[in-house]
């Protein structure tokens, strides 16, 4: 017998629909014993198979498939949208106050997801997975403690990446990043800009784009490379390829051929540069620290190309640079950091911005309760509402509506709903987004990107399908005839569930007014505390200081006498550190190997009185005599070392031969944040009073010299008097750009951090409490309505206003008693733990607690006790009526 | 429900259902395509359109009687339907309403 081949015939079975197999498997076999008479078996088999294949088609596969739904299904579809549509048409108030808090929720919900998203993003252009940022820490070889307390530093000496690479065959690339400021001259005028000093592999290793040139830019000495902004500005819009930058670092200057433009990325990217000088170059600044372990002033960069590296601190890499840092008795201990990782790991310290992730999880979590009151609010809402619609359901029922069906209308009818919630939301969005930036002093970019739109569709899929549910379980319960009836159901009382997600709403508010009002007050705390000194009309300038001491006191000293010439001026000095960056700190060795870490600033001899810092012990230093090995010291000094008369200690030290003098005790002042206590704190006159002690450092100006001159301005017209301060500026130094900074706005700089959280939680309390209470008004207005015949007769029967308002608020009154009662705890708790990373801050007082539920009781009784009021001032008759 | 348009080969297979009549299946449809326009059609093609033309109502189609050849299988004949037989007319109409308004070469006035 002829047949077709065996798997051509199973393979038509197997994709056929049934209705059709037959017609056409007959066809076929038709075709082949007519060719296979003609032409031979086997052509006849090769095409059947050919065309058995021919019939793999999608209008045969899916025949069948579709159609049902496609026409049954879609009419129905289209039939709940209308029903859904109409019934938002006829109950405009409560469609408004669903629609809108939810639109609301994911406004919020998606900047936080911009926000988040953005800092996730931070680093993560470069193509190059295996770059890694060296850090290192100090460990004590004797006593196995960590100096500066353990601190983990991505700032490191300067030849430690390149003795690494060589001694490390994984590593392909390294770059350093140096950072020093220069003053860059271009038509005349000076221009004080920070230069990165980088290595040849730093265009190669990150992925800048590169505008004009190559990534071989750098590889010859006095070149530089641009970013865009700093073309820009040097050059306007003319091509600044192959023109020149005079350049000046620490007295000596030098032009560079511009022969590269690249887009910094500044809004991604950790490294922040807007001039690239090859790396050689920072030796005219660093000098001999160029080739010394000692100090740590960069940050460097490796491909770092092994899969088994941990992230953390590698004994591999300590031991490859040990032989070069083998000097005494410290281990310099190495590790490496994902560089994705770098803008999120605020532990370990350098030059980039970091975030702490910890952030973004209160910013998730935030947007996350915002929501889920948002959520709740549109349950409890539809839920109760829905129950208007109990006879519509009983006609369903009657009229043969399967339950599935049913609920398959509620959810359908929630998505509708939420969906448009959420297009409004992005709308929202998008308008606020400016003002959102604003506050947050970010740059998020709205963007409708297939990730957002995914994102909305998600919500509105989880509300849909989540309050869908509820509904559906709490509408389809009853019997038909009940709900046809429409008599004891709709009069029931609010379901447990419904109490219990409003309480779980307003405890989410109340908690968030209790947070928002304690941060509050915590910031106010901070900015009235009394540092120690007088922060009002302080003014930092910095010196571009001479390479020594001497020069910069000289400078320092021509200053002061061209600014006494008015008496605006109070007071002129100078200080090594300045209250823009962490202060220098020594490590000094005991004599049993242990390490005391103690700040230490080089001073002018008016510092102290400049500052307005008390003394409590002693004299301040003298101009009139030497000040040679002369210190003062901070209560916190006296205090850690235990000393009853101070004026007659020494700081202790291991390699002190020769002794200095402690000459005065001043009252602790605050010379970091108010995040770190007072730590033991000397100030010299003479750079090396306590010098010869020191073991280890930890600073962000060396060597020691005068970088900061403070001016104390009297009373009267600031931009008058810092005219006359630049004036005289110019004057004495005229090579130097006026660069100057009040040490309040410094300050407040500090807790910029703290005062954007205080503006997200403050938003989002309002974010959240508007909610609330459009959910709360829309809840009390229904079960108003539901109650309408009971006040009608109560009232008949001669019920007062009062006593029906008081009947009809009283239940919301206990729930939001057992809000409170929720969320005290709950706020006290998570306070605690925000307040726990500031040294200095307040206990937690009752106000805000008792503010915060007042508040949140005020607000919800005054729009019940109006719905209430409204009820039951109408007339009974209107009410009863129609029955 | 809008009008119906066709493709060139629907309206061809759809024709040739009408001509066909009582013994219009599969194999028939792609024999007297290859007779009466001399074109090769596949047989899987054939199929799919006469399955769109069931889809909009144009035609009809049911199982014949048992056969003792092609493996014993029932035929599954195709009738063109009264709306099928209406848009062909129609359509013939609408071609020629535009045949007679394309211009034609004269060639009274050579003479």
């Amino acid at each position: 017998m002829q047949t077709p081949s065996r798997w051509s015939s199973k393979l038509l079975k197997w994709f056929c629909p049934d209705k059709l197999y037959e017609g056409i498997e007959g066809d076929l076999l038709e075709q082949f014993e007519k060719d296979a008479q003609s032409g031979g078996l086997r052509a006849a088999r090769r095409r059947f198979s050919w065309s058995v294949i021919r019939f793999f088609h999608p209008s045969i596969l899916l025949r069948n498939k579709f159609k049902q739904l496609n026409n049954a299904g879609m009419g129905m579809y289209k039939s709940h949208l209308l029903v859904a549509y109409r019934s938002m048409m006829k109950h405009k108030f409560y469609s408004f106050i669903n629609i809108f808090g939810l639109a609301m929720a994911v406004a919020f919900v998606f900047l936080s997801f911009l926000f988040v998203n953005k800092e996730l993003g931070y680093d993560q252009f470069h193509e190059n997975d295996s770059i890694y940022r060296l850090f290192s820490q100090v460990r004590n070889a004797t006593t196995e403690e960590t100096e500066f307390s353990g601190r983990r530093s991505a700032i490191v000496s300067i030849p430690l990446a390149s003795d690494m690479a060589g001694q490390t065959p994984s590593i392909s690339m390294y770059s350093r990043v140096a950072s020093n400021s220069g003053t860059v001259l271009q038509d005349q005028t000076p221009y004080q800009e920070t230069i990165h000093f980088v290595d040849p592999d730093f265009l190669s290793m990150f992925s800048f784009p590169i505008l004009s040139g190559s990534s071989n830019a750098l590889d010859n000495p006095n070149t530089v490379v641009l970013s865009q902004e700093s073309a820009r500005k040097f050059f306007g819009s003319t091509d600044p390829m192959g023109k020149t930058l005079e350049i000046t670092f620490n007295d000596s200057s030098q032009l560079f051929l511009v022969t590269g433009l690249v887009d910094n990325l500044a809004e991604q990217s950790s490294i922040n540069f807007d001039l690239l000088v090859p790396f050689e170059t920072f030796a005219t600044v660093a000098g001999r620290s160029m080739n010394s372990y000692r100090t740590a002033s960069i940050e460097a960069y490796v491909i770092f190309e092994n899969p088994d590296v941990s992230k953390g601190l590698s004994p591999v890499l300590t031991s490859a640079v040990s032989k070069f840092t083998s000097d005494d008795d410290t281990i310099l201990e190495i590790g490496i950091q994902p560089m994705t990782d770098v803008h999120l790991q605020p532990e370990i310290g350098g030059n980039a911005g970091t975030v702490n992730p910890k952030k973004l999880y209160t910013m998730s979590l935030l947007a996350f309760l915002v929501l889920m009151v948002a959520i709740i609010n549109f349950i409890t809402l539809s839920t109760s509402h829905s129950l208007k619609r109990l006879r519509e359901m009983g006609l369903r029922k009657t009229l043969g509506a399967f339950k599935g069906q049913m609920r398959g209308q509620l959810i359908l009818e929630s998505f509708f709903v939420s969906f448009l919630a959420g297009l409004l939301g992005m709308g929202l969005a998008y308008l606020v987004t400016p003002y959102f930036n604003q506050l947050l002093e970010m740059s998020l970019v709205f963007a409708i990107d297939l990730i957002s739109v995914a994102f909305v569709f998600a919500i509105a899929l989880l509300i849909a399908s989540v309050s869908g549910a509820i509904q559906s379980l709490v509408l389809i319960k009853y019997k038909a005839v009940d709900a046809l009836k429409g008599t004891n159901v709709a009069v029931k009382k609010d379901s447990l569930l419904n109490q219990s997600l409003l309480v779980l709403q307003f405890a989410l508010s109340i908690t968030l007014i209790i947070g928002t009002l304690v941060i509050r007050a915590q910031m106010n705390f901070i900015q009235n505390k009394d540092l120690g000194y007088d922060k009002e009309r302080l003014v930092e300038i910095g010196m571009q200081s001479p390479s020594d001491i001497a020069s910069s006191q000289n400078l320092l000293n021509r200053f002061r006498q061209e600014l006494e010439k008015d008496t605006r001026i109070l007071s002129v000095s100078a200080s090594m550190n300045s209250f823009r960056e962490p202060w220098t700190q020594f490590g000094i060795r005991q004599v049993d190997e242990t390490v005391e870490q103690v700040f230490f600033n080089k001073i002018d001899g008016k510092y102290v009185k400049t500052m307005g810092i008390e003394l409590t012990r002693g004299v301040d230093f003298d101009a009139n005599s030497s000040n040679k090995s002369k210190v003062l010291v901070n209560e916190a000094l006296v205090k850690h070392f235990g000393w009853e008369d101070p004026l007659s200690e020494q700081i202790p030290g291991k390699n002190y031969t020769s002794n200095h003098q402690i000459i005065g005790v001043f009252k602790d002042f605050h010379f970091s944040t108010l995040h770190d206590k007072i730590e033991p704190l000397a100030l010299s006159v003479e750079g090396g009073a306590i010098r010869e002690g020191v073991t280890g450092l930890s600073t962000y100006v060396w060597p020691i010299n005068l970088y900061t001159a403070v001016l104390r301005l009297g009373p009267g017209d600031l931009q008058g008097i810092l005219h006359f301060v630049e004036t005289s500026w110019g004057e004495v130094n005229p090579t130097q750009p006026f660069v100057y900074s009040f040490v309040d706005d410094v300050l407040a700089k500090n807790y910029e951090e703290e005062m954007r959280w205080q503006k997200v939680i403050d938003s989002a309390s309002i974010f959240s409490i508007a909610i609330a209470w459009l959910g709360l008004l829309g809840l009390t207005k229904l079960s108003v309505q539901k109650r309408v015949k009971e006040i009608g007769i109560r009232k008949v029967l001669g019920s007062t206003v009062t006593d029906i308002t008081s009947l009809l608020s009283k239940k919301f009154l206990l729930l939001i008693v057992i809000s409170n009662a929720i969320a005290w705890p709950a706020a006290w708790l998570l306070s605690e733990k925000w307040l726990q990373d500031f040294t200095y801050r307040i206990t937690i007082s009752p106000i805000p607690f008792l503010l915060g539920g007042l508040g949140v009781l005020v607000v919800a009784l005054a729009s019940v006790g109006y719905q209430s009021l409204r009820a039951a001032s109408s007339n009974p008759v209107d009410s009863l009526k129609c029955e | 429900m809008g009008r119906t348009y066709l493709g060139e080969f629907e309206e061809v297979t759809l024709t040739i259902v009408g001509i066909l009549g009582e013994e219009a299946y599969g194999n028939a449809v792609v024999k007297e395509i290859q007779e009466k326009l001399d074109r090769t059609v596949n047989l899987s093609a054939v199929h799919i359109t006469l399955y769109r033309l069931e889809d909009k109502g144009l035609v009809r189609s049911e199982m014949g009687g048992a056969t003792s050849t092609r493996g014993g299988r029932r035929k599954r004949y195709f009738k063109i339907t009264n709306a099928g037989l209406s848009l062909l007319h129609d359509m013939q109409t609408q071609r020629r309403k535009l045949w007679d308004l394309l211009p034609r070469l004269n060639f009274s006035g050579l003479k």
